[in-house]
């Protein structure tokens, strides 16, 4: 999840806000060997197709992360970590912003 | 860790042995929580610091499960991204890790977290159960320049032995 330059400018310190394609790399880093299953049950339980590209299809995939296993859980907080310090950074800077 | 790219930083904090050691406990327990918070909040005490954590580093973030006076949103979201975390540091030297200013350490200047908190100095101890990885840390923050002692280290293994006390209380996995 690095960051890009549109997210430099936008006030979150370079943070990019997590997609789909993160939640997907974070399954494959924590479950490696089990990883395509585990992506497939996933997408399954949630009742995505894993194309989604909305904040909300990824709310959905996170939820259904909480009830896969005990380490899909803990990859969803991580995400819920970087998707809420987003919000947090974005939004105090455009406070700030709004307020110069 | 300075060398290291977000992705292969995820990719070392995120080895499956280290996460499913970590899923073995109930962090998300509140109970558990509730408890780790008086152990942050003793530290915080003998320490004369303003701020104690207890964390796991998980893949991309730091999880806090225990807290005192951990500043702003940062104790609201229970964690701050694992690049910025300090307590990354002392998971990934696996040994007690202290910076005296961080605004003025070359290492640490650039990390964001010393601009978005009114923090300037941190020590941290490793959490390690008997596994051998180190799940996370147990630390203290100041916001002020801060040289720690032994003897603070000492305080903060000694919180650190009780937190994976606690922890072990709450293992959901053998």
């Amino acid at each position: 999840m690095p960051t890009t330059p549109d997210d430099s400018a936008n006030g979150a310190y370079g943070l990019r806000r997590p997609t789909m394609a993160d939640a997907r790399e974070a399954m494959q880093r924590v479950h490696r060997h089990t990883a395509r299953s585990a992506w497939e049950r996933l997408l399954q339980s949630a009742g995505l197709s894993g194309d989604e590209t909305s904040d909300e299809a990824l709310h959905q995939l996170l939820t259904a992360m909480d009830g896969l296993d005990p380490v899909s859980r803990l990859c969803a907080q991580a995400l819920r970590i970087r998707l809420s310090s987003h919000t947090h950074l974005s939004a105090a800077h455009t406070i700030t912003r709004s307020t110069a | 860790m300075n060398t290291l790219t977000p992705d292969e930083l995820f990719d070392r904090l995120g080895e499956p042995a280290r996460i499913h050691q970590i899923a073995r406990y109930d962090v998300f327990d509140t109970t558990l929580q509730a408890r780790l918070d008086a152990v942050a909040a003793r530290t915080a005490g003998l320490l004369h610091a303003p701020v104690s954590m207890i964390s796991v580093v998980l893949d991309s973030s730091q999880f806090i499960i225990g807290q005192y006076g951990v500043p702003g949103w940062i104790g609201e979201v229970q964690g701050t991204p694992a690049e910025w975390a300090l307590c990354t540091h002392t998971v990934l030297a696996g040994a007690p890790y202290c910076i005296t200013d961080g605004t003025a350490d070359p290492a640490h200047a650039g990390n964001p977290v010393f601009a978005i908190a009114p923090i300037r100095s941190y020590a941290g101890v490793p959490l390690s159960d008997d596994s051998g990885h180190v799940l996370g840390a147990h630390c203290v923050l100041d916001v002020t320049p801060r040289t720690f002692t032994e003897a603070d280290i000492a305080v903060l293994t000694a919180g650190a032995a009780e937190t994976m006390h606690i922890l072990a209380e709450h293992r959901i996995a053998p």
